[in-house]
């Protein structure tokens, strides 16, 4: 089965992919702050029966408490559920599917948070499937709910519609310039947060960025999504024009068939390293400076090469330097027939 | 501690986050939280849970009442900035209506309702919304016209007068 981000998608030179979450809670128990063990565990074995009733979706489970360390942190790499997630497991749960394109968190911030995810711009796609999850799920586990203040949550800032839309934002060109420290700023006057996604709480890496929608009360589903997609198409149309621009330079031209260079020959990769030439790579390969290879290859080579998924897919304790070869082999795989195509 | 982003401002926020494969803690400033991104719907506001609260809490004697589902008081909601149960919402409803408002700037939900899936229609919402505000006003001229009538009547008896006359 492939994965979401193995999948092309609409703008995918700068929308990475969709994201949705909604968050929903258990109108009897208390809520997770509140909640003894056995409440918990009483959660997760009711999600899990009205998930198993779910007509056509298969799921996979991981129980936190079970999991190893980097299997935990693969969870939040294949961008499944975050690092605030399995930094405290107990009696958390994450149920995915095959494609890992939905997945259901249990017992985090909120009882239920399900999310769906998919490649390029496809907002209003992925909110009709989490939107009919919710719909199967709410028949069996009956969300809390009030007429005027909508579905209950933990946190007032999710109640509403518990909905959280975001893009991931494939920013290089605006980052290069200095510009995104300034539009997170600008963005959050509206209510939007602009984060890395990598690295995100000093200095994000990759380029990539995750643009959310926080306001969830007063405002519709449907609302959400467009607001969002109107500042998403800003940012889409600056990050376009800024990159045009910083291409035609000679020193970025310079830079992105180096970055070709050493991803496709280089014998051993830091993952911080691979970040840094991922994102010039990509850019190359967007702006059609580097043929040979396609953008969700690219992306694909990304989540494989993660630290702690790029551990457990080998099935073995890996010491550093092998990690570092592991990581070098599979970009050179995926770029053995790149080339660079100087001044297109 | 100071900021491990910048190293000059005292710390006012954990995030947790992935680096090199492993679960780790950055500890932030106001400012570059904000310039990463970090940033509530209630701090971007520049209402911390506190102030937005302070308010309230000088109106209400905080502590004594509590949600008979989950014990919550309205002071542990202030605390934690985390509702205990869905009953919190109905037994703190005066005191977290006014917070609503202050973050969002509206007090009634106007997205999807349960049992359907979406695009629903919004009408209904609206007009659930209207129907009640008309209702409130029909009560509400009633209790006026009733009270003007009794007030007329009692001025006339005390008077001496007949109201009918």
């Amino acid at each position: 089965m492939h994965k979401w981000y193995e999948a092309p998608g609409i703008d995918r030179d700068v929308v990475f992919a969709s994201r949705i979450r909604m968050v929903r809670n258990l109108s009897d128990l208390p809520f997770p702050v509140r909640m003894s063990a056995s409440d918990r565990e009483r959660v997760c074995l009711r999600v899990e029966k009205a998930l198993s009733a779910v007509p056509d979706l298969a799921w996979t489970a991981a129980f936190l408490d079970e999991q190893e360390p980097e299997q935990a942190v693969s969870l939040v790499e294949r961008q499944l559920c975050s690092a605030e997630f399995i930094a405290e497991p107990q009696g958390r749960a994450v149920f995915y599917t095959h494609d890992e394109s939905l997945c259901v968190l249990v017992n985090g911030i909120d009882h239920v948070s399900m999310q769906g995810i998919a490649s390029g711009s496809a907002l209003p796609d992925v909110l009709n499937r989490v939107n009919t999850l919710d719909t199967v799920l709410d028949r069996t586990l009956r969300f809390a709910f009030h007429t005027q203040l909508g579905y209950l949550t933990q946190r007032l800032d999710a109640l509403g519609t518990g909905l959280q839309p975001s893009v991931l934002l494939f920013l290089p060109a605006l980052q290069q310039g200095g510009a995104v420290e300034q539009l997170s700023s600008d963005v959050a006057q509206l209510g939007f947060s602009l984060r890395g996604l990598f690295d995100s709480a000093i200095d994000p890496a990759g380029a990539c960025y995750e643009l959310t929608n926080r306001i969830s009360f007063g405002i519709s589903e449907a609302d959400a999504v467009k607001n969002l997609l109107s500042i998403s198409g800003q940012l889409c149309t600056r990050e376009r024009q800024a990159r045009t621009a910083f291409l035609q330079t000679e020193e970025a031209q310079d830079a992105v068939g180096r970055a070709l260079a050493v991803l496709a020959s280089a014998r051993a990769l830091e993952f911080s390293e691979f970040l840094r030439l991922y994102a010039s790579v990509r850019m190359g390969v967007c702006a059609g400076q580097i043929g040979g290879v396609r953008v969700e290859q690219l992306d694909s080579l990304l989540f494989a090469v993660e630290p702690a998924t790029l551990l457990q897919r080998a099935g073995k304790p890996l010491s550093a330097a092998q990690q570092q070869e592991r990581r070098a082999q599979f970009c050179g795989a995926v770029l053995s027939a790149a080339s660079f195509l100087p001044g297109v | 501690m100071l900021c491990q982003c910048c190293g000059e401002r005292p710390v006012t926020t954990r995030i947790k986050t992935i680096v090199n494969g492993r679960l780790t803690e950055r500890a932030l400033c106001a400012v570059c939280a904000q310039r990463l991104g970090y940033t509530s719907l209630l701090t971007h506001l520049d209402r911390g849970f506190g102030s937005v609260f302070s308010d309230c809490l000088e109106e209400t004697p905080a502590g004594v009442e509590h949600c008979p589902q989950c014990g919550a008081t309205f002071d542990d909601i202030i605390r934690t900035g985390l509702v205990g149960c869905a009953r919190c919402y109905e037994t703190f409803r005066e005191q977290l209506q006014p917070v609503l408002q202050h973050i969002y700037g509206a007090d009634v939900h106007c997205g999807k309702m349960p049992g359907e899936n979406l695009p629903q229609p919004q009408q209904n919402m609206e007009l659930t919304v209207l129907q009640d505000a008309l209702r409130d006003a029909v009560e509400q001229s009633d209790r006026v016209r009733r009270q003007a009538l009794l007030n007329e009547s009692l001025r006339r008896l005390e008077g001496g007068e007949d109201p009918d006359a």
